[in-house]
């Protein structure tokens, strides 16, 4: 393990003048499943300084009104799975959060970690993409908000400010009529990265042909983003299993534009039928 | 049997589960310095200078060695000792170490090492097999011309002859990967300088402390008895645990003797995986010949595998894949060429199984592929060639000494599994999520065979109070061995369990009974412990004979007592009978040695009677795959194994479960990337091996047909259980896709694909997930 | 590199440290309390072996700084039952063969406690879930999770 300071702020302000201070040398810690990986492999010799945020409650909430859910960046994996709130105002996060890794990881893992570190695995980003989430970032005396897609701009890249701090996630919940899916894929049950994911929100009308769509995959781009060229398949039809295949052929195009891999000959026919089952959750229809 | 044959409570367990038992990592002792190796950045280079000034002049640096600073020999090894401890002018392997460091903590330590200076001239190195053998390459150990490290051949019969004879003829080609141990507890070792004379006592997480010794002696110019080695808990090692540690001790060792400290050497999992050897990869090449009516006319194999840098285990691993290459089946006419090839890869060597989960891969996959051929049920193939009594094998050797239980456990697994239902139910499918069953078998050689001398031995002490010690010259490694061979020790001497307690192994108490492998404890060392108590019964029961007044065969004994069978009411205890044989003066300590019946080989045309014994095993495996992604489920995993005799049924059922999960990653997950010679699976985030929620039910048949030879007839049963599991899972996956995959694992992207893509993977840029 | 003050509740008994801020709460528990029973398998949270209970919730102590616990209860296997008052779980999987090397045996036994604590009826796949951070390579799990289950009967 790198050495390095430690400091534990007791307030927000104290946590963003020190990350002022400290410029580019500091590193906010939370959950630590990925910080402390990368500093024990000693990958980050630029980190001297490590302001540990995890006695910060105020950043520890779930907060729900008329329209919105709010979510502290302190949220563990674990809370978010297990959130009344969250599983009926944004089901396909808390599926995906209970998906990540073990009972561990999740209890220690945080919704703000998820979204800083920026892999492109991770499970949390796409709902929080199709959910349409921004993210609020504070600096002393200064905040903004940008949309998560717009946040993180590749793998492990972000917007983020040497002297910015996540501060909120937040997004307006599914609507009683919205429908969800969110599926994914790893090499074994438990305690694995998703190879891939997906996340969708429809939303139908009274004679069942879908007014909104929102989709968006994981491990599929070099950043998070909605697949419109999917999502316009959908739109104004009621889907039947020929147009759900297009739609997921659309994600498997948008992936290959991106650019080829060893993993692509795999990865191309595989997010086919991972956006077609999580198009079915969707529209709750069986897609075994 | 009282004790024998009963599911008793392990021994080992409380101290386990109150976490108080002492792995080597727990060990602490006063002054201890912490060690650490550096090793090479390339797999193959020569060195040039090491610079270690700037390491040993920090602050709470006591040494700082090289190759040069070895007493003794550099090399090391069980077979062909061409193992370097510390490279001395080349490294051969990325995992080679160049120099050692010993400081006040771990991270002075770590400092010292990154400031170690090192130059090397990096060379050529040869990745492939084939490459290394073909004319010309450059040779990796002078000696070895052609970079063989073994090669055995098997000729039974007139393989051309049964050739001509088969109506059908098919050729098959099939590959397995290199697999990591994977035992949670990641290696350790501590050594003590001894005081007031020469020499070192070794702690640590040792497979083979008598192995280790003798590297040691080597290594470090002592004499056997200057050199003590102590087992400590073991945390998993599956044929781990073995070259590894001595190198391990001995660096703890020279560390120790140089600065007269005592000196701890832990490795984190990337040290471990980078280090450690692993399960050889094989590239067989089978061509089969039979009639149309299914009989097995011939059969030509041709196996490379890589040995990588040292030869290790290489010699014998290929050996055991010699005499059983052709499975429990009897083929008239065979030719075997199997060739351990020097490479620049991570060496390989002994790990669960020894060179037989790659041939029943390939060989199961075969009798599969000729079955379909054929038109027949691949059960049916089976039972038409499987070994029955007094059948011969392809060494020629003639199955009449045991039990021949082949049959048996095949109409086991496949009654209790319904095989034969559910293949017809399986038979045709369409969806996204097709099932398949499928079967597959092995026979085995117990113990070492015509690998070399195999003797054990264990000491049996009882106490004046009725207590009873056991020492053995083989290691608990977490199989359990130390409440088998407590049960024996119990029931032979007629008392309770409770009585006996198990000391660890160590090297200054026991006589070398060589390795704790090839499932050879329960048969060996089980012999062992029952011969030494039998001695200590004898003298006891002659005690008891005065006491009781009464002839021996008069006597019956049991539950802490003797008594008179004709009248119970004159009895003595168990006590007594101590007592009164401590007052005679007699001794009540003895050790049981047991020999091996005779084995015989042939090297030329590897024939012989190879092993003393077999074990036979049927695992049938059901699974699900997902048709889109390729996922693979197992749904169900149904074990057969003869073992002679259960000891304990518990014990034997764990090692079924645990083989099942290791032959079960081996089928599905686990493949160690190595990329030109550099391991790229370092940690378990990359390396997957199986968790809980990826095991099926698994229903465990424990069949005893005991053995001649074994203790109760106990026979084996911690290889066999992993050894099956793979190919009958690729065989019931094959029934689900109606696709043969000849490449182990089965993993996402072949079983999708029908291909693997992992060659690729880093040939192009890395990233992403 | 900075040193911190902590105070610790391990096992119920408080304890006044100072610790290195790069130190592992899992190295505190080795190292400086000689709690050996907590091990180390991986370092980065894959393994399971270093399994503690951290104010109420089960952690993996190698991804957990000791600074970071100020003030925290902390629950390890020494703390669950004696050689004379073994706790109902850890006589469960001495009776159901759970154990063989051990190695990953006080993580077991930590994620079933923190999962019946929450829990107390959990179902078979419950189960597996509860314990899926914790790898063992000699068992395959089953003696384990029947054990579990056992406990949980034993407990009601």
């Amino acid at each position: 393990m790198l050495g390095f300071d430690l400091y534990r702020p007791r307030t927000l302000q104290e946590a963003l003048k020190l990350l002022a201070e400290f410029k580019g040398s500091a590193r906010v810690l939370a959950g630590g499943t990925d910080l402390l990986i990368s500093l024990r492999a000693r990958e980050r010799e630029d980190v001297k300084n490590i302001i540990d945020i995890t006695s910060l409650r105020v950043l520890d909430f779930i907060q729900e009104d008329d329209s919105r859910l709010r979510l502290g960046p302190l949220t563990a994996h674990a809370q978010i799975a297990d959130s009344p709130h969250i599983r009926q105002g944004a089901g396909l996060l808390a599926a995906a959060a209970a998906a990540i890794g073990s009972p561990q990881i999740r209890n220690r893992g945080t919704i703000g970690g998820n979204v800083v570190n920026a892999a492109v695995c991770a499970d949390t980003v796409p709902p929080l993409v199709a959910l349409g989430a921004s993210v609020k970032l504070e600096r002393m005396e200064e905040c903004r908000w940008l949309p998560l897609e717009e946040f993180i701009t590749g793998p492990n890249r972000t917007r983020l400010e040497a002297d910015e701090m996540l501060t909120e996630i937040a997004f307006a919940k599914l609507t009683a009529t919205a429908g969800w899916g969110f599926t994914r894929l790893a090499r074994r049950e438990a305690m694995a990265i998703a190879r891939m994911n997906v996340a969708v929100v429809l939303e139908r009308d009274s004679r069942g042909r879908v007014v909104t769509a929102r989709i968006a995959p994981g491990a599929v781009l070099a950043s998070p983003a909605r697949i419109p060229q999917a999502e316009n398949i959908l739109l104004g039809q009621c889907p039947d299993e020929a147009l759900i295949h297009q739609a997921g052929q659309a994600v498997a195009t948008a992936m290959t534009a991106s650019g080829s891999r060893w993993s692509t000959p795999y990865k191309e026919p595989a997010i086919i039928a991972l956006t077609e089952r999580a198009i079915k959750q969707a529209l709750e229809v069986e897609w075994r | 049997m009282h004790t024998v044959n009963r599911p008793v409570r392990r021994v080992d367990a409380l101290g386990k589960v109150l976490g108080e038992s002492r792995y080597g990592a727990d060990l602490r002792f006063e002054g201890m310095l912490y060690g650490k190796v550096l090793r090479t950045p390339f797999p193959y280079a020569r060195i040039l200078n090491i610079d270690t000034a700037r390491a040993l002049a920090l602050p709470g640096v006591e040494a700082v060695l090289t190759a040069a600073d070895i007493p003794g020999l550099h090399t090391f090894g069980t077979v062909i000792p061409n193992q370097q401890v510390l490279a001395k002018e080349v490294v051969r392997y990325h995992g080679d170490g160049v120099a050692l460091v010993a400081a006040a903590t771990p991270a002075l330590a770590q400092q010292a090492l990154d400031l170690i200076r090192v130059q090397y001239q990096e060379l050529a190195g040869i990745f492939d097999p084939a490459q290394a053998m073909a004319e010309g390459a450059p040779l990796l150990h002078a000696d070895s011309p052609g970079n063989i490290a073994a090669h055995h051949v098997l000729e039974k019969g007139e393989v051309e002859e049964g050739f001509a004879r088969s109506d059908i003829i098919l050729e098959r080609e099939y590959e397995t990967q290199l697999v990591e141990h994977a035992y949670i507890e990641p290696e350790v070792a501590v050594a003590v300088p001894q005081a007031g004379h020469r020499g070192v006592t070794v702690y640590g997480s040792i497979q083979n402390p008598f192995s280790c010794r003798k590297a040691l002696s080597r290594i470090l110019g002592l004499k056997l008895n200057e050199i003590r080695v102590i087992q400590s808990f073991m945390g998993g090692s599956f044929g781990g645990k073995d070259e590894i540690m001595s190198a391990l001790c001995a660096r703890a060792a020279l560390l120790a003797l140089k600065t007269g400290k005592p000196v701890q050497m832990v490795n984190t999992r990337e040290e471990s995986i980078r280090e450690g050897y692993k399960r050889h990869p094989y590239k067989l090449r089978y061509k089969v010949g039979a009639t149309r009516e299914g009989k097995l006319m011939a059969m030509e194999i041709k196996i490379i595998a890589d040995a990588g840098a040292y030869a290790s285990q290489t010699p014998f691993v290929t050996w055991r894949s010699v005499v059983q290459a052709t499975g429990p089946y009897v083929v008239p006419h065979v030719r075997t060429n199997i060739y351990g090839v020097y490479t620049n890869n991570c060496y390989t060597g002994a790990f669960r199984g020894f060179g037989s989960p790659q041939i029943i891969f390939a060989q199961e996959s075969l009798l599969d592929e000729l079955a379909e051929e054929l038109g027949m049920e691949p059960l049916e193939l089976r039972r038409l060639n499987g070994f029955r009594q007094g059948s011969v094998t392809a060494t020629g050797q003639k199955l009449d000494n045991h039990q021949v239980s082949l049959m048996e456990v095949l109409d086991k697994a496949v009654e209790k599994s319904d095989y034969l239902a559910k293949r017809r139910q399986y038979a045709a499918q369409s969806g996204r999520f097709r099932k398949g069953i499928g079967l597959a078998c092995s026979f085995r050689g117990c113990s070492l065979g015509a690998e070399g001398v195999d003797a054990t031995g264990a000491m049996v002490s009882v106490q004046y109070d009725g207590s009873v010690y056991v020492y053995s010259g083989l290691a608990e490694n977490g199989q359990g061995l130390q409440t088998i061979f407590s049960q024996i020790a119990a029931e032979e001497l007629g008392i309770s369990l409770e009585r006996v307690r198990f000391m660890e192994t160590d090297t200054a108490l026991i006589p070398d009974g060589g390795p704790t492998v090839a499932s050879r404890s329960t048969l060996m060392g089980g012999n062992a412990v029952r011969l030494a108590a039998a001695k200590v019964r004898e003298t006891l029961l002659g005690a008891a004979l005065e006491k009781l007044r009464a002839a021996a065969e008069e006597l019956a004994w049991g539950g802490d007592r003797i008594w008179v069978k004709a009248d119970p009411s004159r009895s003595i205890s168990f006590e007594e009978a101590v007592n009164a044989a401590c007052a005679k003066g007699e001794l009540l300590t003895q050790l049981g040695w047991y020999k091996a019946p005779r084995v015989s080989w042939d090297d030329r045309h590897g024939q012989g009677d190879a092993y003393f014994t077999y074990v036979y095993g049927c695992q049938v495996a059901e699974v699900e795959v997902d048709m889109e992604t390729g996922y693979t489920r197992v749904l169900k995993i149904t074990a057969a194994h003869d073992v002679g005799r259960a000891i304990n049924p518990e014990t034997v059922r764990g090692q079924i479960y645990g083989g099942v999960a290791q032959g079960l990653g081996y089928a599905l997950l686990e493949e160690m990337q190595q990329h030109e010679g550099e391991i790229k699976s370092l940690n378990f985030d990359e390396y997957l091996i199986p968790g809980i929620c990826d095991m099926p039910e698994i229903e465990a048949i424990i069949v005893e047909n005991p053995d001649g030879y074994g203790p109760y007839g106990a026979k084996t049963i911690g290889e066999p259980t992993l050894e099956v599991t793979a190919p009958a899972i690729a065989s019931a996956v094959a029934q689900a896709t109606g696709r043969r995959l000849r490449q182990l694992p089965l993993d996402l992207e072949r079983v999708l694909l029908g291909r693997s893509l992992q060659k690729e993977r880093y040939k192009r840029r890395e990233g992403g997930c | 590199m900075n040193k911190l003050p902590v105070t610790l509740i391990v096992n119920g008994r408080e304890y006044k440290l100072t610790v290195d801020a790069n130190e592992r709460l899992l190295d505190t528990l080795r190292l400086q309390l000689r709690l050996t029973g907590t091990k180390e398998g991986c370092g980065v949270g894959e393994c399971g072996a270093c399994s503690v209970i951290l104010d109420g919730q089960l952690v993996n102590s190698c991804m957990v700084l000791t600074a970071q616990c100020d003030g925290a209860r902390v629950e390890t296997v020494e703390g669950l039952g004696t050689a004379t008052k073994l706790h109902p779980l850890q006589q469960a999987f001495i009776d159901y063969n759970a154990v063989q090397c051990g190695f990953c045996t006080p993580g077991m036994l930590m994620a079933a406690k923190a999962l019946l604590d929450k829990n107390p009826d959990p179902s078979e796949a419950e189960i597996r879930q509860g314990l899926s951070g914790v790898l063992c390579r000699c068992t395959g799990y089953k003696q384990i999770a029947d054990a579990v289950k056992a406990a949980a009967r034993e407990e009601k």
